[in-house]
């Protein structure tokens, strides 16, 4: 049992509900060197527009072993009322104990006929709304989230097989006015993205004009163009979330996702 | 390079099936710094050096550097000639990979090694006309062990994979691993599978998972990368 270790540690991410799209969450409790299998809760909690926020606690989990659900098998209104973009937020926890989960992962895959997709999210944070986690030092979750917080750069593409979106998500029930940037240094350039709605998940488009000002570069595919996307360090809470999506801009069908 | 960087591990694979791209945004604080210095070397899957590049850019732009040159000394090894990527930027800067493979194109972030005692997992879908190939980067100088632990129905059979240090390895997951296995329910149909990857040197290791979907033709199969926690 560790004491300093948070009661429960959450991220937060998105999932596209469609008539051709469908999640799957995959999640892994993991604490470090402990190598029992304990008993870990796992909610999932959906939000978005159309649908009221709802929770389903997962019977099952355990300690050091992976384990998923599709979507709509947890939350069935998917099947039939809901659809577009949601957020959804996982929260782990142990009920025997406390224990340091904060390098426990999770991934979302975009699951359609033709072909998949599969992101991991962001690092786990504790859920007191404390980003600060207790120190590990060398812990594959440190490390990464430092990573993360030295660097909320992204990379937008536009080109004959990529186009680039910004996702955002906020779990809380106030709206997020979020400091969204492109370019670099001195001629960076705010992204009127304007406020993400309270339990809400939005997709921005990158519109070609935001492209226009960057040199193309001339590839073995042909010529792209590339611009740099960033989230001011003040927009990052436990509570929200920003991804870049990357589609196929003929079948519109999501490619890759990187985490901000 | 400024003293304090940022680095990453990437695998790199040679035409015909594969192409790749690194794509470099410099870091927040690159306004004061008129150009950003890349550092590129590959390994060979045994860790050979066989290429090293400095690379600069103007730091307002994004960097873009295409892999196929530097790909030809690389070795065959599971029926591909294959590699380890480091990439070295000054701080804050983010390395996107963006890899061709077939008619498939993915982008991808680097993906966090696992030392000793740190685990990552990767889910897959066995059975169904699709195959695995698991990759694995060495981003530390000693040779370097995994385990690699397979979940699937009540079954979690476990493999110890080594690598050599700044080397690369890959092995099929059905004709490989799962052919040691004893029993074959898998090869009945799709079933959700998870790989978990444990540290067991202090050697930073890698792993990715290519998917292959058999389409009716080669020309029509799919591909996709699956990283461990990128």
């Amino acid at each position: 049992m560790d004491r300093a270790a948070p009661a429960a540690v959450k991220t937060v991410m998105f999932c596209l509900s469609t008539s051709s799209i469908k999640t799957r969450v995959h999640f892994f409790p993991t604490a470090g060197s402990t190598t029992s299998h304990q008993p870990i809760t796992c909610v999932l909690s959906l939000f978005g527009k159309g649908i009221e926020k709802r929770a389903v606690m997962l019977d099952g989990g355990r300690l050091n072993q992976p384990d998923g659900v599709r979507l709509e098998e947890a939350f069935p209104t998917l099947r039939s009322e809901a659809s577009g973009i949601f957020g959804l937020e996982i929260q782990l926890s142990s009920p025997q104990g406390r224990l340091n989960l904060l390098s426990s992962q999770a991934a979302i895959e975009l699951v359609s006929p033709q072909s998949s997709l599969l992101y991991y999210s962001a690092p786990f944070v504790p859920d007191s709304g404390d980003i600060e986690a207790p120190e590990q030092q060398g812990d594959v979750s440190q490390r990464l989230a430092a990573t993360r917080r030295r660097s909320f750069v992204g990379v937008g593409v536009q080109d004959a097989f990529l186009t680039t979106s910004l996702v955002m998500v906020n779990s809380t029930n106030e709206t997020v006015r979020p400091a969204i940037f492109h370019g670099v240094g001195e001629e960076a350039q705010s992204l009127p993205v304007g406020n993400i709605a309270p339990e809400s998940a939005m997709e921005i488009p990158l519109e070609e004009s935001l492209f226009k000002k960057t040199s193309p570069h001339e590839c073995l595919w042909g010529l792209s163009r590339a611009e740099k996307i960033s989230v001011g360090p003040e927009s990052l809470t436990p509570h929200t979330a920003f991804y870049v999506m990357y589609r196929d801009p003929v079948s519109k069908r999501p490619v890759s996702v990187c985490a901000l | 390079m400024s003293a304090v960087e940022t680095t990453s591990h990437f695998w790199v694979a040679a035409p015909p099936l594969y192409s790749s791209t690194l794509l470099v945004a410099s870091g927040g604080d690159a306004s004061g710094q008129v150009r950003t210095k890349t550092q590129v070397e590959i390994f060979d899957m045994d860790g050979t050096q066989v290429n090293s590049v400095e690379v600069e850019f103007p730091s307002a732009e994004v960097g873009f550097i295409e892999l196929e040159p530097f790909t030809a000394a690389l070795k065959m090894q599971g029926g591909v000639a294959h590699g380890h990527l480091k990439v070295t930027s000054p701080e804050g800067a983010r390395h996107i990979f963006r890899q061709t493979i077939g008619s498939s194109v993915v982008l991808y972030q680097d993906p966090v090694p696992v030392a000793s005692r740190e685990h990552s997992f990767i889910p897959v879908v066995i059975g169904g006309r699709r195959e695995h190939m698991v990759v694995l980067v060495n981003g530390g100088e000693e040779e370097g062990q995994i385990a690699c632990r397979l979940f699937y129905g009540n079954r979690s059979p476990e493999w110890t994979l080594t690598v050599p240090g700044n080397g690369s390895r890959v092995l099929s997951l059905e004709n490989e691993l799962l052919a040691s296995a004893d029993q074959k329910v898998w090869e009945k149909g799709a079933l959700q599978a998870y790989i978990r990857l444990s540290g067991k040197h202090q050697s930073p290791i890698a792993g990715h998972i290519i998917e292959r979907t058999l389409g009716e033709s080669p020309e029509q199969d799919l591909y996709r990368c699956l990283l461990s926690w990128g």
